[in-house]
């Protein structure tokens, strides 16, 4: 996270806010699993939203690796998500 | 370092920083707030409330942080909303993990009016800004005002959707900062004022500082007029408001702004160290408040031989409402006095924040045809 804020704040702003952000997330989940409570699984949603969005700058700043790098991250928090949060899901009460 | 490695980001444009960083934590804090109430009343996935309250808190944290952030490179309005979630979102975790309690409605009400105002000043240099800060503001003052049934889903409907819509500014800035393609269309904020002069310091300690003086008044005032007994909520409010007001006291202090800043600073070390008292279980003294008074007495004969009418009043209408509590025990006296006060402190600092951005007087005619869009000659 230290990494990540000081890159940013020098100006390098997409791999600064890469590193803050999976910091951030490893961060809470770490927490939360040594107070004995679950991890925030909906969490890797919300963030794997922020992980495309910079994988579409690396993208657009024609850095293939890094974008291959976020993709497959922002895909994996995704899968993450509904691979655990289908054991809790209520299809009864959608259906 | 060169502008072409970096698309349009210019080394100290802190604007962008800002921008991102903040914004898009505030944004993180706010849709994770408004996914877990809306899942509290639709059941769609399963949260625990003690992840989600440590979650919250953890990010809150970061958020308040930032805040100063923003604020010590003189980004006041942007730092104003970002302190003030990041306060009432720490009080409302912190309540909830350690004694269960819920939220301090009446404080998200009063930090409402601060950013009901930043949305107003956005809305004159970022409409998108000015639209997520208003619905955030809306969303926080709501509960207070009105008691109404599907509550609970409009509260999580406005997080998410003012959360939404930061984090969509905020990476819209980072592409643009970037790449410097405004692909989003998100209107560009360059307020790249990070120069701190002895003017922007007065600006930093009067505009935040005195804002988050006079809503600790108001809170306070209440308190001895509505509630019967100490809520615990209500003591993690007053201790993390009067932490951030000492903070900004103590700059001002050591930057040569006495009258202020002592005003700011012995009401604050006063709340802080009843609120700590009262969090320890033991009953609080009111000598602190008896020797604020006489402090706040002095402080207003300064602000009048300055002529300053308005900070003089409220500094001394407050030092009797002190007096009326310490001494006499007369609450509800203490409690009127001491909101008039604070109104005073809320309306100079407002003024001058208006001022700070605008350029125009709080009630001048021009500013608030300017903010409706009424047409110019």
């Amino acid at each position: 996270m230290f990494f990540g804020v000081y890159a940013m704040g020098k100006g390098i702003l997409d791999e600064g806010l890469m590193m803050f952000t999976v910091a951030l997330s490893t961060f809470i989940f770490a927490v939360t699993h040594l107070l004995h409570v679950g991890g925030p699984i909906q969490f890797d949603l919300i963030m794997s939203f922020i992980m495309l969005a910079i994988a579409i700058e690396f993208a657009y700043k024609k850095d293939i690796l890094m974008t291959l790098h976020r993709y497959f991250c922002s895909l994996y928090l995704l899968w993450n998500h509904s691979r655990i949060s289908k054991e809790y899901w209520n299809w009864r009460h959608w259906q | 370092m060169n502008d072409h490695e970096h698309g349009s980001v210019k080394y100290g444009d802190t604007s962008t920083y800002l921008s991102v960083a903040a914004l898009l934590l505030m944004g993180l804090l706010l849709v994770w707030a408004g996914v877990c109430y809306l899942n509290n009343i639709w059941n769609f996935t399963s949260i625990n409330d003690d992840t989600y309250q440590i979650t919250k808190l953890i990010l809150s944290i970061f958020v308040f942080i930032s805040a100063w952030y923003s604020f010590f490179r003189c980004l006041v309005t942007e730092g104003i909303v970002v302190m003030f979630t990041g306060i009432s979102s720490t009080v409302f975790s912190l309540g909830s993990l350690l004694y269960g309690l819920e939220g301090l409605n009446r404080l998200d009400a009063l930090f409402s009016i601060g950013i009901i105002m930043a949305a107003l000043l956005f809305h004159r240099r970022n409409k998108f800004l000015g639209c997520a800060s208003f619905i955030l503001g809306l969303t926080m003052c709501l509960p207070y005002i009105f008691n109404y049934t599907g509550q609970s889903t409009l509260m999580g409907l406005g997080l998410l959707i003012s959360g939404m819509l930061f984090m969509y500014y905020s990476l819209g800035n980072l592409l643009y900062g970037e790449t410097g393609k405004n692909m989003l269309r998100v209107s560009q904020n360059r307020n790249n004022n990070s120069v701190i002069n002895s003017k922007s310091v007065y600006v930093l300690t009067i505009v935040p500082g005195l804002l988050s003086f006079a809503l600790l008044q108001i809170l306070v005032g209440l308190q001895f007029i509505l509630a019967t007994s100490i809520s615990l909520s209500y003591c993690f409010a007053e201790a993390l408001l009067s932490l951030a007001i000492m903070i900004f006291a103590i700059y001002g202090l050591f930057k040569g702004i006495i009258a202020e800043t002592i005003m700011m600073l012995i009401f604050a070390v006063s709340c802080f160290v009843f609120s700590f008292v009262a969090l320890s279980g033991a009953y609080p003294s009111t000598v602190v408040d008896i020797l604020m008074s006489v402090v706040l007495f002095a402080t207003g004969f300064v602000f009048m031989i300055r002529k300053d009418y308005i900070l003089g009043c409220s500094s001394l209408l407050f030092s009797i409402g002190g007096f009326a509590e310490g001494l006499f025990a007369f609450y509800i006296l203490a409690g009127t006095l001491i909101i008039i006060a604070g109104l005073l402190s809320l309306y100079y600092s407002l003024d001058r924040w208006v001022v700070l951005e605008t350029g125009y007087r709080l009630l001048s005619l021009d500013w608030i045809k300017a903010t409706i869009g009424w047409p110019q000659r």
